[in-house]
C-alpha cells in the first residue's frame, strides 16, 4: 500500500458492511432509532396542536406553534418532520436493498423477520408522511445517482406501497411472532405480526375515510383488516391493563402497569441513558415540551408548556370517567399553586396534558445524571390494545353489531370502574359511529389520534371540532382549503427546484 | 572584501573589470579574487546595493562599503524551502520584524500582527486571553477554512497560538499564487512563514525583558438601570395588550435605586497581564546558539478573579553547527512551551457569559445577605449571569506542545547544496471539567455533580528534502530548487466522565471520584497524510530581469484515487528598472521594481474520507425495552453520500505590483491582485428526501479582488530619527458561484437567539456572508399611516401594525411583507483595512505609535437576546418611540408578541456601521545606556511604558466594533456578546548584557 492508501479508523465502509446477520440487524435498528426523534419534527405534538384537543402555547417568543394551532404559514415550519421521515425510510430503503448481499445461512427465518420489520417502518413512516403532506416524493430505495429532484406522486401511489409493505411485513412476520406474554422483556418495542395488522387496519380506516374510497388501493378490504384486528383481539396474547390510569406513570402512582404493559401493540421506547448528550436522540422530546411550564408542580416535574390543553376536553369527560384526571391535569382542581402562570406562557388554559407529563421524583432524568429537557423516557404507544377494540367495534359496526357492541363496551366498562349503567347503545348507523368516534377521543386523547380521526369523518366535521370562535387569544380558524394537509417546507421547496409544489392553500 | 552599510560582508556581489569580461562573484563571507592590473576600474554591482566603480591603485586588499540603493532591499526573505533577497523578489509578500511585534506586547504573535502588514486582517472570536484569533490574507476565499498556513523554522503548522512574540525574529507572509505556490495544496489562504531568533557568530548577548500590566475593558455597554427595566417593563407589556403597572406598581419602581451592574460585576478590575523573557544567544565559527525561556500570564478582565487567564511557560533552543568545514551543516530549532487557560464562555448564545452580562434584569443583587447567589425576581427562566458565570466554566486545558526540528545541510560541489529537514509538532492537551450541582433558571440546573476529563494527542511530522543550485556566470544568476516532502497527521482524544464526585469542587473532578455506572467515555482517533514533490527555478539577468517559475505535485489521503494529485504551476516576473543604464541616476526615485505574476494554489481542508461511503453507529441505536432496558442496540446507517470524483479546491491569483524608493528614504510597495477560487469543497445542500448527509462536491467561485499599499518613510534629522509608515488594502469579495439549486449556501438559524430566521448567506453575486433581511423606512407613526401605506393596488401592507411598529420596505411590490422583500443591508467584511505607525527616537528617548483599523462593513447587533421580553435594553431604548413623532428609528417596546414583529423580522434595525480605528500601541522607552549611564557594563538598559488599545474611534455603540465572530467560519461580523480586547497600561525593562 501506498503513503498515501489509508481507510477510515473512525468508521466503517460501506463495501466492507452488509455482508453477516449482525450487519443487517444493525442496520435495520438505525431505522428504529429515527422513530425516537425530535419533538418538534413528531407528528404526535404537531397533530395535537392542529387538532381540537390542544392550542399552541410555549413561551412568548416560541414561534412555530400557534402557527399549527390556527393554520398560519411559518417559516420552514415541519422541516424536522419531513427530515426525520425521511431519514427513517432511507434506512429501511438501505437495508432492503442490501438484505440479499447478506448472507444468512441457517438462519434465513431472521432474513424474513428483519425484512418483515423494516417494511412495516418504511410503511410506518410514509403513513405519517403522507397524512401530513399528503402525495410525497415517494422513494423506495437509496437516491444514489445525482438527480435529487424527485416530484411528489400522488397520495394513492404512497398508499399502494404503504399496503404493499404492510401485507409483507404480515407474511414475513408471521412465523416468528409470539404471544405477548412469550415475549421476552428484550424484545418489547420489536415490531410483531400484530403491530403489523392494527398498523394496516388504521391505514385502511383513515384512507377509505379521509379519501373517501371503498377500499385500500384494491390490495386491502375491509373484511382483511377486520380479520387482522380480530386476529389481534382473539390472538395476540395483548390485553386491557385493569385499569385506565395504571397506563401511564402520572396517573398510576405505585400501581403503574409498566412501560411495555400488555396493552402495548406497538410501542416507542424512550431511556434516559442519553444523559444530557443532545446528539443522542432516545430520549422522549415531546414530554417537557408539554410539561407544565418552568415550574415542577407536585408530583410533576417542569416543562415548557406547549400544547395547552383545550378546556373542551376536560369538559367532555363525565365526572366519574377514571379517564378524566388520568388524561388531563387542571391546575384549579388538583389545587397547584402556579404564580407564573400567565406571565410565562401563551395561551394558558389551566390545563394540562396529564399522560406524558414530565415526572418529578428520583426518577426525574436530572436526578439520574439526565437532563429534563432532552431525557424523559415514557414510551409512546403508538398502538394500544384499546386502539385495536375500537377499531374492531368500528369496522363491525355494520356487519356484527353484537361484537361491535362487545368491543365497545370492554373499553366503557373500564373507564367506569365496570359500572356497566355509564353503557351506551351502539347502532348500526351514523349515530353508532359517532359514539365510537367519541370514545375513541376520550379513549385516545393525547395520544396523536384526534386529528386524523376528525379528518376522516370529513372536513366539514373537522372543521366543526377544530374552530374555536372566540375573540381573543384562542381563537382558531380550520382552513378547510388545506384538506387538513400541513405546510410543505419552504427550504425543501426551494432545494427541490421547484420540482416538490407547496400543497394548496399554503 | 565587500560589506554592507553595517559593516556585514555580503556574498554573490559581481565585480568586473570594466571593458573587459574578466569578472566574478565574492562568496559567502563577502571575498573574491581577481586578477587586474593597476588602473583598471573595477565595477561592483549587487542587486539592492548602488553600482560602484573604484579605480585600482596599488593596494592588493580591497575593502568595498556598499550603499544600499533602497531601504530594506537586502533584506533576507523568507519565501518556502529557502530565502531570497527581498530586491529579487517577485510575488507579493510582506515581513514584519519582531521588534515591530514586541511592540504591541500581545500575548499571542498573531493579536501582534494587526495593522504590521498590507492585506493581511486579524479578527478575534473573543478578546479573552487564549480565544482563537482568526486570520485572512486578502480575504475570505473559501466556504470553509480561510485560515492561512503557518510555517514556523520550515514546520508546517495549523496555529501558532504557543508562540511568544518576543521569541520571533520576523515574520513573513506570502500573499500572492506565485509565491505561496511552493506550498501548493496548502497554500491557498496565503502563507505565513515565522523565523525565531538565531544566534550570531562572534556575539555572545543575554537579554533579560520584563513587563507588567495593568488591563481594564476598553468599552462597556451602556444598559438600563433598575429604575429604567421597571418603566421600559411596564411599557412593553401595556403595548402588548396587558394593564399599566402590570409587572412593577409605583411603588416597587419608586423603591428600586440602580439596581445591579451585571458588567461593572463581573469586571476584573487591573487584571494583570505579565512577562518576562530571558533570551541567551551567542557562537563562534563553528556554532551558534540561541536559547531562550520565556514565562506570560494575561488575566482576563471579564471573569471571576483567578479564573479567567492564560498562562505559558516557553523554552526555547536554536543552534547550528558545521560539522565538516563549510560542507556539512547541521542545526536544529526547538521550542517546548506548557499552558494553562481558563475562561467564560464566549461564542455563540449558548453559554455567552457576556451575553449574560448584558440582558439580564438589574433587579435582582448578585448575593443574598448569607452570600449564596440570589435568584431573579423578573422569572424564572432568567439566570443570575455571575452564578451562571461560576457554576458553568469550571473548566481548564493545560496544554504541552514541542515544535521543532532538525536538519542536515551538505554543499556538495560548489553551488549544490542538499538539505535534509525532519519536524515534527507534538501537542497533547487535556482537559478537566467540573459541574457542580445548581439550580440556575427554571431550564438550567444540574442536579448531578460532574467530573470530566480530557486527553487530547495531535502529532504530526514532516519530512523535507531539498536540493539547490546556484550557478552565476556573467550577467546571469540561476537558482534551481528541487524538493520533495512527505507530511502525516496522527490525533486521538479520549473523553470521559463521571457522575457524583465524592468531593464535589474543581480539585477533585477526577474520574475516580465519581460513582461507578454513572462513567461516559468516547474517543476517536484520525489520520491523514500528504506527500509533495516542488521545484523552483528563479533566474536573474544582470539584476534588472528576474524570472521565478514553481511547479508543485500534491497528493493527499483526503482525495480518492480519481483525483488524489493534483499540480499547481506558478510564474512571476519583475523588472528593476532602476538598474537600467538609461535610467537617470542619481535621481529622486532610487530604486523601481516592477513585478508581476500568476499562480495556482490548492486547498484540500476537509475532512477526512469524504470521497467514502462511510458509515456510523454513533447516535444510530436504540433500546429495546426502553427505560429496562440493559444496554443500547447498535444501530448503523450510512452518514454520507459519497463522491469518488472529489478534488481539491483550487485559488487561482493574478498579481501586479512595484517597489520603490523614493529620495532612499521612502518606500512604496504597491500590489493589484485578483484571486479567483474555484471549485470549493462545500457540503451541497440537498433536499432532505435524501435522507442522509450530503456529499462534499466542488463547485462555486469566489473572486477577491483588492489593492494594497504600504509606505514607509525613514529619516534622521539630527539626531533624531523618525520612521513613519503606512498600509492600506482594499477589498472586493464577490461570490460568483454557489454550486446548487438555489445559488446560496444558507446561514444558521436561531444564531441570535432562538427563533431567530437566518440573517446571512453566501449567494450568487454578494460578499460571503453578507446580511439578509428586510429593509425598513422608519417606524408608523400613527395609525393612519399604517392605513396609508399600501401597495399600487391599494392593499394595505402591514395590516396589523399598530403605530410605534416598523415600516417595512415592501420590495417586490406585492402588497406584503414577505420573505421575497429581503435583500442585502449589510456586509461584514471590510472594503478596507489599514494601519500606520510612528515611531521617533532621539538619543536614549524613544516613542512609537500604532493605530489599526477597517472600514466599509458592517455589524449585527444582536447583543440583545429579543426572544425573552424580560431582557435589558441597551440605554438607546429610551430613544424609542412612545407617541407619534418621538422615534422614527426605534420601535415601541412589546412583549415580542406583536404581530408586526419589529425585532422577530430580521432587519436593517439589527445592522450598523462597523467601522473604527483603534491606537493598538503606544510605546515610551528610555535607554539609560546610550546617554545617561555610559559606563554601565551592559549593552541596553531601557525602561518603557506602553499602552493597548489606549483609544477607538466608532459609531459602533456595543462593547468593542472588534466583534470577529460568526456561527460559521466564513461569516463574521456578530456580535452576540463580545468578550472586549482590553486595554492595557504596562511598564517594563529591557536588559542587553
Amino acid at each position: 500500500k501506498s503513503f498515501l492508501e489509508r481507510t477510515p479508523i473512525n468508521r466503517q465502509v460501506e463495501s466492507d458492511f452488509y455482508k453477516t446477520p449482525e450487519d443487517a440487524f444493525e442496520a435495520l435498528v438505525a431505522a428504529y432509532s429515527v422513530l425516537d426523534y425530535d419533538g418538534y419534527g413528531n407528528i404526535w405534538l404537531s397533530s395535537e396542536i392542529a387538532s381540537d384537543e390542544c392550542f399552541g402555547g410555549g413561551g412568548i417568543a416560541d414561534n412555530g406553534l400557534t402557527q399549527w394551532d390556527n393554520f398560519i404559514t411559518y417559516t420552514d415550519h415541519n422541516a424536522a418532520a419531513w427530515k426525520k421521515y425521511y431519514t427513517g425510510i432511507y434506512r429501511a430503503n438501505v437495508f432492503l436493498n442490501k438484505i440479499d448481499g447478506v448472507k444468512f445461512g441457517d438462519s434465513s427465518y431472521l432474513k424474513d423477520k428483519y425484512t418483515g420489520e423494516a417494511k412495516f417502518l418504511r410503511a410506518y413512516f410514509y403513513f405519517d408522511l403522507v397524512r401530513m403532506f399528503g402525495g410525497v416524493p415517494l422513494l423506495t430505495k437509496p437516491i444514489e445517482d445525482t438527480d435529487f429532484k424527485i416530484p411528489q406522486t400522488t397520495a394513492d401511489s404512497v398508499y399502494l406501497l404503504i399496503a404493499a409493505d404492510l401485507k409483507e411485513a404480515i407474511s414475513l412476520l408471521t412465523p416468528t411472532t409470539k404471544k405477548f406474554g412469550d415475549i421476552p422483556a428484550g424484545d418489547y418495542g420489536r415490531i410483531t405480526k400484530w403491530a403489523a395488522e392494527a398498523l394496516l387496519a388504521r391505514v385502511y380506516l383513515y384512507y377509505t375515510g379521509y379519501y373517501n374510497k371503498p377500499d385500500l388501493m384494491g390490495l386491502v378490504n375491509k373484511q382483511d383488516v377486520t380479520n387482522g384486528i380480530e386476529d389481534v383481539i382473539q390472538n395476540s396474547g395483548h390485553n386491557l391493563v385493569d385499569s385506565f390510569p395504571k397506563l401511564f406513570r402520572s396517573s398510576a402512582g405505585t400501581a403503574f402497569a409498566g412501560q411495555n404493559n400488555k396493552e402495548g401493540v406497538f410501542v416507542i421506547q424512550y431511556t434516559d441513558k442519553g444523559k444530557k448528550n443532545w446528539s443522542q436522540q432516545n430520549g422522549n422530546r415531546v414530554q417537557v415540551m408539554v410539561g407544565i411550564r418552568n415550574l415542577a408542580l407536585g408530583p410533576y416535574y417542569q416543562g415548557w408548556g406547549i400544547a395547552p390543553v383545550n378546556e373542551k376536553l376536560w369538559n367532555a369527560y363525565e365526572a366519574d370517567d377514571n379517564r378524566k384526571t388520568a388524561t388531563v391535569i387542571s391546575i384549579a382542581d388538583e389545587k397547584l399553586n402556579f404564580p407564573t402562570a400567565t406571565t410565562d406562557q401563551v395561551q394558558y388554559t389551566g390545563y394540562y396534558w396529564k399522560k406524558f407529563t414530565p415526572m418529578g421524583g428520583p426518577e426525574r432524568p436530572d436526578n439520574n445524571g439526565g437532563d429534563f429537557q432532552i431525557d424523559n423516557f415514557d414510551n409512546y404507544p403508538v398502538i394500544r390494545y384499546s386502539d385495536v377494540l375500537l377499531m374492531g367495534a368500528e369496522l363491525n359496526l355494520s356487519t356484527n353489531l353484537a361484537k361491535a357492541q362487545d368491543y365497545y363496551d370492554r373499553i366503557r366498562d373500564r373507564a367506569f370502574y365496570n359500572n356497566t349503567s355509564h353503557r351506551n347503545a351502539l347502532t348500526n348507523d351514523a349515530n353508532g359511529m359517532k359514539l365510537i368516534m367519541n370514545e375513541r377521543w376520550l379513549e385516545l386523547a393525547l395520544e396523536g389520534h384526534r386529528y386524523w380521526d376528525l379528518l376522516r369523518q370529513g372536513l366539514t366535521v373537522a372543521k366543526q371540532a377544530i374552530d374555536n370562535n372566540t375573540n381573543d387569544q384562542f381563537k382558531v380558524t380550520f382552513r378547510a382549503e388545506t384538506k387538513g394537509l400541513f405546510e410543505i417546507p419552504q427550504t425543501q421547496i426551494g432545494l427541490s427546484n421547484g420540482t416538490v409544489i407547496q400543497n394548496t392553500g399554503w | 572584501t565587500v560589506t554592507d552599510p553595517g559593516g556585514q560582508p555580503v556574498p554573490s556581489i559581481n565585480i568586473t573589470v570594466q571593458g573587459t569580461s574578466n569578472g566574478t562573484s565574492t562568496d559567502e563571507t563577502g571575498h573574491f579574487t581577481l586578477m587586474a592590473k593597476h588602473g583598471d576600474e573595477l565595477l561592483v554591482s549587487g542587486i539592492g546595493f548602488q553600482k560602484q566603480r573604484i579605480r585600482i591603485g596599488d593596494e592588493t586588499v580591497l575593502s568595498i562599503k556598499l550603499v544600499e540603493a533602497g531601504n530594506n532591499l537586502n533584506e533576507v526573505i523568507v519565501i518556502g524551502y529557502g530565502t531570497q533577497k527581498k530586491a529579487e523578489v517577485t510575488g507579493a509578500t510582506a515581513r514584519v520584524s519582531g521588534a515591530d511585534l514586541e511592540k504591541t506586547h500581545s500575548t499571542f504573535a498573531l493579536q501582534a500582527l494587526q495593522g504590521q502588514a498590507p492585506g493581511v486582517q486579524v479578527l478575534s472570536n473573543s478578546g479573552q486571553p487564549g480565544d482563537g484569533i482568526k486570520i485572512r490574507i486578502r480575504g475570505v476565499a473559501t466556504n470553509g477554512n480561510s485560515s492561512p498556513l503557518f510555517v514556523v523554522d520550515g514546520m508546517q503548522i495549523d496555529d501558532i497560538n504557543f508562540l511568544n512574540p518576543a521569541d520571533i525574529e520576523s515574520i513573513d507572509v506570502l500573499k500572492d499564487a506565485a509565491s505561496a505556490a511552493i506550498y501548493g495544496t496548502r497554500g491557498a489562504n496565503g502563507v505565513v512563514l515565522i523565523t525565531t531568533k538565531r544566534g550570531k557568530s562572534g556575539k555572545k548577548i543575554l537579554t533579560f525583558d520584563a513587563y507588567y500590566g495593568w488591563q481594564n475593558p476598553s468599552r462597556k455597554m451602556d444598559v438600563l438601570n433598575a429604575k429604567e427595566y421597571a418603566l421600559i417593563q411596564n411599557e412593553s407589556w401595556l403595548n402588548s395588550g396587558k394593564p399599566p403597572y402590570y409587572q412593577y406598581s409605583q411603588a416597587q419602581i419608586d423603591s428600586m435605586g440602580a439596581g445591579t451592574d451585571w458588567q461593572k460585576e463581573a469586571t476584573n478590575k487591573n487584571a494583570a497581564i505579565q512577562q518576562y523573557n530571558l533570551g541567551f544567544s551567542g557562537g563562534n565559527d563553528l556554532s551558534t546558539f540561541a536559547s531562550g525561556l520565556s514565562y506570560q500570564k494575561q488575566e482576563g478582565v471579564v471573569g471571576l478573579k483567578g479564573r479567567s487567564y492564560y498562562e505559558r511557560i516557553g523554552l526555547r533552543l536554536n543552534s547550528t553547527h558545521k560539522l565538516f568545514k563549510d560542507i556539512l551543516r547541521f542545526g536544529e530549532n526547538l521550542n517546548y512551551v506548557h499552558s494553562n487557560q481558563q475562561g467564560i464562555g464566549t461564542g455563540n448564545i449558548y453559554g455567552n457569559s457576556i451575553r449574560g452580562l448584558l440582558n439580564t434584569s438589574p433587579t435582582f443583587p448578585v448575593y443574598l445577605p448569607d452570600g449564596s447567589y440570589a435568584k431573579s425576581n423578573t422569572t424564572s427562566e432568567e439566570m443570575n449571569p455571575i452564578a451562571a458565570m461560576d457554576y458553568l466554566n469550571q473548566r481548564k486545558t493545560i496544554a504541552d506542545r514541542i515544535v521543532g526540528d532538525m536538519y542536515l545541510e551538505a554543499t556538495i560541489v560548489k553551488g549544490l547544496t542538499f538539505k535534509s529537514d525532519f519536524g515534527l509538532d507534538l501537542t497533547y492537551f487535556s482537559t478537566n471539567t467540573f459541574t457542580p450541582e445548581y439550580d440556575l433558571a427554571a431550564n438550567n440546573k444540574s442536579a448531578t455533580t460532574t467530573g470530566e476529563m480530557g486527553l487530547y494527542r495531535n502529532m504530526v511530522w514532516n519530512w523535507d528534502n531539498i536540493l539547490t543550485y546556484q550557478h552565476s556566470f556573467g550577467d546571469h544568476k540561476l537558482t534551481l530548487m528541487a524538493g520533495a516532502t512527505a507530511q502525516e497527521y496522527n490525533g486521538f482524544n479520549i473523553l470521559a466522565s463521571k457522575q457524583d464526585l465524592s468531593t464535589p469542587d474543581f480539585d477533585h473532578a477526577i474520574i475516580d471520584n465519581g460513582v461507578e455506572g454513572t462513567q461516559k467515555a468516547s474517543g476517536v482517533r484520525a489520520e491523514n497524510a500528504l506527500n509533495g514533490y516542488f521545484g523552483r527555478v528563479n533566474y536573474n539577468y544582470g539584476d534588472k530581469y528576474l524570472l521565478s517559475a514553481i511547479l508543485r505535485r500534491d497528493g493527499s489521503t483526503r482525495f480518492g484515487t480519481n483525483n488524489r494529485y493534483a499540480n499547481f504551476p506558478s510564474f512571476s516576473a519583475g523588472w528593476v528598472a532602476s538598474q537600467e543604464d538609461f535610467f537617470p541616476k542619481p535621481s529622486w526615485l532610487s530604486y523601481l521594481k516592477v513585478r508581476g505574476g500568476w499562480g495556482q494554489n490548492g486547498n484540500d481542508r476537509i475532512g477526512d474520507f469524504r470521497y467514502l461511503t462511510t458509515l456510523t453507529s454513533a447516535y444510530n441505536g436504540y433500546y429495546f425495552n426502553g427505560i429496562n432496558a440493559t444496554s443500547q442496540t447498535v444501530g448503523t446507517a450510512p452518514d454520507t453520500i459519497p463522491n469518488p470524483d472529489l478534488k481539491w479546491e483550487a485559488t487561482e491569483q493574478a498579481n501586479i505590483g512595484f517597489d520603490a524608493t523614493l529620495f532612499n528614504k521612502l518606500n512604496i510597495t504597491f500590489d493589484w491582485f485578483n484571486k479567483t477560487t474555484k471549485g470549493w469543497l462545500v457540503q451541497s445542500k440537498l433536499p432532505d428526501i435524501v435522507g442522509t448527509g450530503a456529499p462534499y462536491i466542488n463547485g462555486g467561485n469566489i473572486v477577491n479582488k483588492g489593492v494594497e499599499i504600504g509606505v514607509n518613510y525613514q529619516s534622521n534629522f539630527g539626531e533624531v530619527h523618525v520612521n513613519i509608515g503606512g498600509n492600506i488594502a482594499f477589498l472586493k469579495n464577490t461570490v460568483r458561484e454557489v454550486p446548487n439549486e438555489e445559488h446560496i449556501i444558507h446561514g444558521s438559524s436561531n444564531v441570535l437567539s432562538s427563533n431567530t430566521e437566518e440573517f446571512y448567506r453566501i449567494q450568487n453575486g454578494y460578499q460571503v456572508g453578507y446580511f439578509w433581511g428586510y429593509q425598513t423606512n422608519g417606524l408608523f407613526q400613527t395609525l393612519e399611516e399604517v392605513n396609508s401605506y399600501t401597495s399600487k393596488t391599494g392593499r394595505v401592507i402591514q395590516p396589523k401594525a399598530l403605530a410605534g411598529d416598523v415600516r417595512f420596505v415592501d420590495r417586490n411590490g406585492d402588497g406584503e411583507i414577505t420573505p421575497l422583500d429581503k435583500t442585502q443591508i449589510g456586509n461584514p467584511i471590510p472594503t478596507h483595512t489599514y494601519g500606520f505607525n510612528l515611531s521617533a527616537s532621539y538619543k536614549g528617548l524613544d516613542v512609537s505609535l500604532l493605530f489599526s483599523g477597517v472600514g466599509g462593513n458592517d455589524i449585527v447587533d444582536g447583543t440583545r437576546a429579543q426572544d425573552k421580553s424580560y431582557n435589558n435594553y441597551s440605554t438607546q431604548i429610551l430613544n424609542r418611540w412612545h407617541g407619534a413623532g418621538t422615534s422614527n428609528t426605534i420601535p415601541r417596546v412589546t412583549t415580542g408578541s406583536e404581530d408586526n414583529r419589529n425585532y422577530n423580522n430580521f432587519s436593517d434595525l439589527y445592522v450598523h456601521n462597523g467601522a473604527f480605528m483603534r491606537l493598538r500601541s503606544l510605546n515610551i522607552g528610555y535607554d539609560l545606556k546610550t546617554h545617561l549611564l555610559r559606563n554601565l557594563p551592559l549593552q541596553q538598559l531601557r525602561f518603557y511604558v506602553n499602552g493597548t488599545n489606549l483609544l477607538t474611534f466608532t459609531h459602533y455603540k456595543g462593547i468593542d466594533p472588534e466583534v470577529g465572530y460568526g456561527a460559521e467560519s466564513w461569516a463574521s461580523g456578530i456580535d452576540l456578546g463580545y468578550y472586549p480586547q482590553p486595554r492595557v497600561i504596562s511598564i517594563g525593562v529591557s536588559a542587553k548584557f
